[in-house]
């Protein structure tokens, strides 16, 4: 059965490239969707999570691009019983000379030390350090971030894109730049007081602002999920698409081998067993579709990753259970596109299959 | 034997069989004649189980075909078809077609089968390779691999010349000789004759 599935598919050369073209390009584009969305909320919360057990924002926020925390907060934070560490992050976006969107990152000092020194050394007033992904698209010794120059104090390494494609410079020169004391706090905690006990001592000391455990802050990061259920919505208009393109690749395939199954029916095969041939054939198209697209996928990815015009940003990540996710469902429209004609069209007299088989 | 009483059937609002009843004994060599478009190929395709017809009752063996459980299974261990145009699968070789009708019959057992019928030499090549005599003989060596009860056959030296067309039935005479029940459609006349019995069918009715 095996053998003969094959040798269909070799026979019909045409119909089978069709059906695997289709495959292929939608479960591509699925991947692509999916790889890129989950990069953007990755790279993102892998830096939220990079320190801190705690994050302090502004209240009712849409984003924390948005969020304005007072710094004069810190020293009462680090009173709290049970914190060991509380530092800073501005998170903004600009252009930085010639490049049109920059992010920016201003930092407190004892978060410098997270980012991987390439060369030279971290930036103090008036320095900024540039990330590797935009370093050779920038003049040296200085740039200009808005309306302000600053001297380049060095170069560093990140496996976030949206880091190595950005600039660090102080919390204060960022504060500057975007009139705020402070985007977020992150605070780190010395597990001898329960994490509740701490946020709510926290949100005690201004209404303006926000407390949330870091995992509670990824996880009901409303950007997030925008972006997921983004993705998840143009994944599954990809994948209509794919099953409709098979459907009807496979109910003109049926027309014409009518006449096959006919005589398959009439040499004692059942319905199911020819279903199941049919199924086999397009499986055979499926898995080779599934395989060809992850590997489009992550060659499509290497070269974005790697193309000067996207900064690094955009770092796609297909991980295990993404492939595999993808896998099923690839397999599932190929079957759904599959099952629906090879069903339809067996399911009638032998003899009118074989008539209406050679008229086809 | 096959017993059918009072079968009728139409295409769209044309009554191409109309109250046909017969009876074909066991090992008989039946020869169904007609014009073109008396409803013999319909309803040897009744007969052979290969199509429904809209009212009448055909039992084989005492088995009622209204009421078979497994028509596949009916199909597969007591039928053979003979097709008009051979109707070989065009990306299977002679040896798979055949061997598609009895699957669990060895590899060697359908070369003795393609061999007897003077196919052996083509077994490895596909339908569109061959001649049309070879065709035939490739499309009965199928309808009788899983050794069936009743051979049916449609028109089977239709696309024939006359040399071809006596092997077929010399062939047929032979399967029929071994104790097979054959039902073979035909408009030549002088090969008809070769059967045991001929019944001649004309607007649907017998004669």
């Amino acid at each position: 059965m095996f053998i003969h599935a094959f040798k269909s598919l070799r026979a019909n050369p045409m119909r089978t490239l069709l059906v695997f073209g289709s495959l292929t390009v939608s479960v591509t584009a699925v991947f692509l969707i999916n790889a890129i969305a989950h990069g953007i909320v990755s790279s993102y919360s892998t830096i939220l999570r990079s320190d801190g057990d705690l994050i302090v924002t502004q209240a009712k926020i849409s984003d924390t691009f948005f969020s304005d925390v007072d710094t004069a907060l810190i020293p009462k934070i680090r009173k709290i019983p049970g914190v060991e560490k509380v530092t800073a992050m501005i998170v903004g976006a600009s252009p930085v000379e010639r490049l049109p969107i920059v992010a920016v990152y201003g930092l407190s000092p004892e978060r410098m030390e997270r980012y991987r020194l390439l060369r030279g050394h971290y930036p103090g007033p008036g320095e900024v350090m540039v990330g590797r992904s935009i370093a050779g698209r920038l003049p040296m010794p200085a740039l200009s971030i808005g309306d302000r120059r600053f001297r380049i104090a060095g170069v560093f390494g990140s496996d976030t894109g949206f880091e190595s494609g950005g600039v660090v410079l102080t919390l204060k020169d960022a504060g500057t730049l975007f009139h705020k004391k402070a985007s977020m706090l992150f605070v780190d905690l010395d597990g001898r007081v329960p994490a509740e006990k701490v946020i709510a001592a926290v949100a005690a000391l201004s209404p303006k602002i926000e407390v949330k455990s870091t995992e509670s802050f990824v996880k009901n990061y409303h950007q997030f999920r925008i972006i997921e259920t983004s993705a998840d919505v143009i994944s599954l208009i990809a994948l209509l698409m794919g099953l409709i393109s098979i459907a009807s690749i496979m109910s003109v395939t049926m027309l014409e081998r009518k006449y096959e199954f006919g005589i398959l029916r009439a040499l004692g095969y059942g319905r199911g067993v020819i279903v199941g041939r049919i199924l086999l054939e397009t499986l055979w198209i499926g898995v080779a579709a599934y395989l060809t697209a992850l590997a489009a996928a992550l060659g499509i990815l290497w070269i974005l990753r790697r193309l000067p015009a996207l900064q690094g940003y955009v770092d796609g990540i297909i991980t295990l259970p993404m492939a595999v996710e993808v896998g099923l469902a690839a397999l599932g429209i190929t079957v759904l596109g599959a099952i629906l004609p090879a069903w339809k069209s067996s399911g009638i007299d032998p003899m009118e299959l074989i008539t209406r088989g050679s008229r086809a | 034997m096959i017993v059918a009483v009072d079968l009728v059937h139409f295409y769209g609002q044309e009554r191409v069989i109309d109250g046909i009843s017969l009876q074909i004994a066991p090992g008989e060599f039946v020869a169904l004649t007609g014009e073109s478009g008396s409803g013999k190929s319909t309803l040897l395709s009744i007969l052979s189980t290969l199509l429904h017809p809209d009212s009448g009752h055909i039992f084989i063996d005492g088995q009622s075909m209204e009421t078979l459980k497994d028509p596949n299974r009916f199909r597969r261990e007591y039928i053979g078809f003979v097709f008009q145009f051979h109707y070989l699968i065009p990306y299977l070789n002679i040896r798979e077609n055949v061997a598609l009708a009895a699957p669990k019959r060895s590899g060697e057992e359908i070369m003795e089968l393609l061999e007897r019928l003077g196919i052996g030499a083509i077994a490895h090549k596909m339908a569109d390779e061959v001649s049309g005599g070879q065709r035939q003989r490739a499309a009965i060596a199928r309808a009788v691999a899983n050794g069936p009860r009743i051979l049916f056959a449609d028109e089977p030296t239709g696309n024939l010349d006359s040399k071809n067309s006596e092997k077929v039935f010399d062939l047929f005479r032979k399967i029929a000789d071994e104790g097979t029940t054959l039902v073979v459609a035909t408009h030549d006349r002088r090969l008809a004759e070769r059967a045991d019995r001929i019944i001649e069918i004309k607007d649907g009715r017998l004669v």
